[in-house]
């Protein structure tokens, strides 16, 4: 049985048969890239509070994984493309309009089929109208008797798809837990008030726009890493909580011939 | 008809003992010993009197019966109603009167005493005969003679000789008959013979049939043919039965002939059971003598088959046990078989790498001077299922490609789904302690060497072998995939030319030709395009999404385009191209292949050159009515392409069992099916037969077309068919689509017979013990003093009851015999 020092200890045996050449692309088109798709909902430019953050996550996300990444690209809940970036963005800092029926269906089918929304908010509260329009907003998407938002326990594969975490902090870390909506078992909406774009987001200079509070640049950090654990999410599902049973598993595969006979050559 | 009370031998030693007595007492009269005289004169009287008595009795029967000639037996009955114990209570009265005699006629001399006593006695016993009222019964009778029944196993093992020179067992069993001419006439005075002969049946011979019987019986039913004897002959007269055999028994005498419900059903034929021995010792032999096997066996598991190696008559000797499956060796094993009759069990593990049925074969070399030769290999047939279908997915990268096969692989309870994603590499930046990330080595070893043909399907999707030192294993995926595995190869900056793969055993496994590093031009194209199905795309299993080519075309056109492509040489010579690129080009200006399946050895392999298949279920689903289900079927279809799926097919050929007699009828049925998988009525399906365990260079027996029913099923019936293994192959069409379907059975030579050929004398010693009979053992003439019951069925034709008591001398003689008693009592002086 793998045990969990093992299975971590092991990690730099496993990654140091890293690559013999440098080679920056993964993907053989832009079809085949991760990108954000920043959904833009909300008055004039509410929608878009961070407008660096996205950007600098991306690089990040570049740089840290094996995941090929492209630059972010804004799309609205009706676009024609907003199926070809399955992962989706959308913060504030005003309450939102609840978009059209149209719009809503293209959510619902987004979010049913398999794409995945990430709501953050720069709004500094946990209440505040952008809070209460984002709940009315998943309520539209989901309608009773469905689900709405819940809290996501700590041990979700989400804290641990890349990084191992155990609470989700932005800039500030006024919610302790992440909310979201699970459907057939899969996490299609992480919502986390932490105002996460405000930890990601980078002057030209390189600067950081906004201190993390409480925890400063550790809590950016984890910020990041929660960041990267969402977009593994994304793309790998439960695929870590999975590991964990592929020593069984094989071991209950008998497939090798244990009699000590030999095999004639053909 | 003449009575008679004693025997002839009684009779004389009556007589001579009355001669003797007479003289006795004459000699103690001189020598006057009067009391002894007596005595003797007494018991000569007694003895005269027997004899008299006797002729008396058959005196009166004559003279009562004049007819008595006709009939043939008779015996005594007692009319009055005193029985037995009216008998015992006369006896007691003339020994009285005897005894009082005695005693009353003290002082007479000898001769006269015992005269008196003699008389008095004779009137006592007359009296008696009045009293207890004895008759003769006389019968014409007539008895059945009863029967014998030889039974003589003509089963192939008696077909075998111990030595080369010497006899076969049947030859001994016709010497036998023929010895035993002497016994057999004595046994036809009393009981009729009637030979049998038994095998797997009985059947009804005669000594002169035997003489050309061949004994080529599949088995040796011992019991069979007992509980037949026994039906046969049920309420008649069964005077024991013969049993010949080399006692190599099979069904239920050839384990434990001893064992208590054996014992229990030999005692059931309430008759004797004699046993003759037909063979010797010395037989040489090593047979598979028994297989233990499951008759299923799951796919890609190990399966355990085990052989009983029985070794008779040669020297200890090493030997290879062989495994094989369709005329290929599998698994070899050195074995030690001491010498003398043991049994030594052998073990093989083996891991089919497909479903369906297997023949299987185990077989030891042929020893010198054997007897049998084709008890040295044994075939068996195992049924492979499948649990669930088991895929590998290593991919290089995360990507939208990957968590949609992923996802969709997870989603089929059918899919036991083992997933590696290379989440970083050497190129990611990190500064965090790996004791922060929840990452795993990547298993190479374990994968790649270790379990991987326990795997149905390997997807490389985007993954370069290179950094993770798997150079080694590319070999292994190759011989993996020729021996039976499914592999695909999806595209992605990692993969094909630029994965590395070039002149790799993995490209070797491809179904496409690669660009070699100094080839020049592109190996990725970025643009978007939309694939164009072939010819064969339109219909091949991997690429049906929907059945009818128009159909699946329209399909195929409502796909959202896809973006990129990996640039390939080619398609292999025997590859088949299912889509292609609608504008570029290979150098030999053909369109370039974009999804290409292709069979290597007995596996498969699939590729496409693209890593935006997930557009077809994800971004198709943005439409309103498409719920991206055609990434979904392209997968489907892929995996159970990939697997050989027998569950895919419209025609399936099917034998009524797994294993045949020589001879057997074997009842091959055929089903078609629709593209609705509804049955398809009146549809032709062409037949052919082959013989052979090596499918390459297995004969043609016979091919035959048949017509489908209303039903879609027609049954055809193979005939005459020698052993071996047998594919009946099927094909047919269903519109323009030329569908195959084939099943393999077995015809075994000899069933169980010759798998333990030597002779068991224990068993025709257990069931001559069991019923009384003898054990004859290895006898050439069946000697008469075997103990045959009697005939037991009589038949009373007349009867006639002759009264001694009523007879009116018998009066005469009392009073005579009390009136001269009484005459020399008075003579004597007393009265």
């Amino acid at each position: 049985m793998l045990t969990r020092r093992q299975l971590l200890g092991g990690a730099a045996a496993g990654l140091a048969f890293a690559l013999a050449r440098a080679r920056s692309a993964h993907a053989i088109g832009p079809g085949s890239k991760f990108r954000f798709g920043h959904l833009q909902l909300g008055p004039g430019t509410s929608w878009n509070p961070r407008p660096s953050a996205l950007k600098k996550l991306s690089w990040e996300v570049q740089k840290r994984t094996s995941v090929d990444v492209d630059d972010p690209v804004i799309v609205t809940p009706t676009s024609d493309t907003l199926h070809e970036t399955p992962f989706v963005y959308l913060t504030g800092e005003k309450a939102i309009e609840i978009p059209s029926n149209a719009g809503v269906e293209a959510l619902r089918r987004f979010l049913t089929f398999g794409g995945f929304l990430l709501i953050d908010s720069a709004e500094g509260s946990t209440d505040g109208p952008y809070a209460g329009s984002v709940r009315k907003l998943i309520s539209a998407i989901f309608p009773p008797p469905a689900k709405s938002l819940e809290i996501i326990p700590e041990d979700h594969v989400v804290y641990k798809s890349f990084y191992l975490l155990d609470k989700p902090v932005g800039r500030l870390a006024i919610a302790p837990a992440m909310e979201g909506v699970i459907r057939d078992g899969r996490l299609v909406c992480a919502y986390i008030p932490n105002d996460l774009g405000g930890a990601w987001a980078r002057d030209d200079f390189g600067n950081y726009d906004f201190p993390c509070e409480p925890g400063g640049e550790k809590q950016r950090e984890l910020s990041f890493r929660l960041a990267i654990n969402l977009v593994m999410y994304a793309l790998c599902l439960d695929y870590k909580s999975d590991q964990v049973h592929v020593p069984f598993i094989m071991k209950r595969r008998r497939w090798k011939p244990d009699d000590g006979a030999s095999s004639p050559t053909k | 008809m003449n009575i008679a009370l004693f025997s002839m031998s009684s009779r004389i030693a009556i007589a001579i003992a009355a001669v003797v007595l007479v003289i006795a007492t004459l000699i103690a009269v001189r020598r006057g010993r009067s009391r002894v005289a007596s005595v003797l004169g007494v018991g000569a009287l007694a003895a005269i009197g027997a004899l008299a008595g006797e002729g008396l009795v058959a005196l009166t029967v004559r003279l009562a019966a004049p007819a008595a000639a006709d009939f043939n037996e008779y015996r005594w009955v007692f009319l009055s109603p005193y029985g037995r114990w009216g008998l015992y209570i006369g006896m007691l009265v003339v020994g009285a009167i005897v005894a009082l005699s005695w005693r009353s006629s003290r002082g007479a001399a000898p001769w006269r005493r015992a005269t008196l006593i003699g008389l008095r006695g004779a009137a006592a016993v007359a009296a008696m005969v009045v009293f207890l009222e004895p008759a003769v019964e006389l019968r014409q009778v007539a008895r059945e003679p009863n029967r014998i029944a030889v039974l003589i196993d003509d089963s192939k093992s008696m077909s075998l000789a111990e030595s080369t020179q010497g006899p076969t067992r049947i030859e001994r069993v016709r010497r036998l008959i023929k010895n035993s001419q002497t016994t057999l006439t004595a046994w036809e005075r009393e009981h009729k013979v009637d030979y049998y002969t038994f095998a797997e049946t009985v059947s009804a011979t005669s000594p002169a049939a035997l003489a050309a019987d061949p004994a080529q019986g599949r088995s040796t039913l011992i019991r069979k043919a007992l509980e037949y004897v026994r039906s046969r002959y049920e309420g008649r007269d069964l005077a024991g039965i013969v049993l010949i055999s080399d006692g190599a028994a099979t069904g239920s005498f050839d384990e434990d002939s001893g064992d208590g419900a054996v014992r229990d059903f030999l005692r059931s034929l309430d008759t004797r059971v004699h046993t003759v021995w037909a063979a010797r010792d010395g037989l040489k032999d090593v047979a598979v003598a028994r297989v233990m096997a499951d008759e299923f066996a799951f796919v890609r598991t190990v399966v355990r088959l085990e052989a009983v190696i029985r070794t008779t008559g040669l020297g200890a000797r090493r030997v290879p046990v062989t495994l094989s499956t369709d005329g290929q060796p599998l698994r070899e094993k050195q074995i030690d078989l001491p010498a003398g009759e043991h049994e030594v069990t052998v073990s093989f593990e083996v891991t089919p790498p497909r479903v369906g049925r297997y023949v299987y074969e185990i077989s030891v070399p042929v020893a010198p001077g054997e007897a049998v030769k084709t008890n040295n290999t044994r075939s068996f047939v195992v049924r492979v299922i499948r649990d669930k279908i088991r895929v590998l997915q290593v991919a290089g990268s995360p990507s939208w490609d990957v968590r949609a096969l992923r996802q969709m692989l997870k989603s089929n309870p059918n899919v036991d789904l083992i997933s590696f994603f290379i989440l970083r590499t050497q190129d990611s930046i990190s500064l965090v302690p790996n004791d922060e990330m929840s990452l795993i080595p990547f298993p190479t070893r374990e994968l790649f060497e270790e379990q991987l043909p326990s795997f149905d399907v390997i997807v490389l999707q985007n993954f370069e072998y290179l950094p993770y030192g798997m150079g080694d294993y590319l070999e292994n995926i190759r011989s993996y995939v020729e021996g039976g595995g499914g592999l695909a190869m999806l595209g992605g900056a990692q993969s094909f030319t630029s994965g590395g793969y070039y002149g790799t055993p993995v490209a070797a496994a491809l179904p496409v030709e690669l660009y070699g590093p100094f080839d020049s031009g592109p190996i990725i194209d970025t643009q978007k395009f939309s694939p164009v199905l072939t010819g064969a795309g339109t219909q091949h299993p991997v690429t049906a999404l929907r059945y009818s080519a128009n159909d699946n075309l329209a399909a195929w056109k409502a796909l959202p385009p896809l973006e990129g492509v990996n640039l390939v040489a080619g398609p292999k010579p025997d590859a088949t191209v299912l889509a292609t690129h609608p504008k570029l080009k290979t150098k030999s200006g053909k369109p370039m292949p974009v999804i290409v399946a292709g069979d290597y050895g007995k596996g498969r392999s699939l590729v496409f050159t693209t890593d935006t298949l997930w557009k077809y279920g994800f971004v198709a689903a943005a439409r309103a009515g498409d719920n991206g289900r055609q990434y979904t079927k392209l997968w489907e279809n892929s995996i159970r392409w990939l697997i050989q799926d027998p569950d895919l097919r419209n025609l399936h050929v099917d034998s009524d069992a797994v294993e045949y007699v020589p001879g057997a009828p074997v009842r091959v049925t055929v089903r078609l099916l629709g593209r609705d998988y509804q049955p398809l009525p009146n549809g032709e399906v062409a037949l052919i037969v082959k013989r052979g365990a090596n499918p390459s260079t297995a004969e043609q027996v016979q091919a035959v077309k048949l017509k489908v029913g209303d039903d879609g099923t027609a049954v055809y019936e193979l005939g005459g068919l020698t052993p071996g293994v047998y594919r009946v192959q099927g094909s047919a069409k269903i519109g323009d689509r030329q569908i195959d379907a084939s099943d393999i059975f077995l015809v075994r030579e000899g069933g169980t017979e010759l798998d333990r050929p030597v002779g068991d004398k224990s068993t025709l010693e257990d069931i001559a013990a069991a019923t009384g009979g003898s054990a004859l053992g290895p006898v050439d003439e069946l000697p008469a003093r075997l103990k045959m019951d009697p005939p037991r069925i009589v038949r009373v034709d007349r009867r006639t009851d002759i009264e001694l008591w009523s007879r009116p001398g018998l009066l005469f003689l009392i009073v005579g015999l009390l009136g001269l008693e009484w005459l020399l009592r008075q003579r004597s002086g007393y009265l």
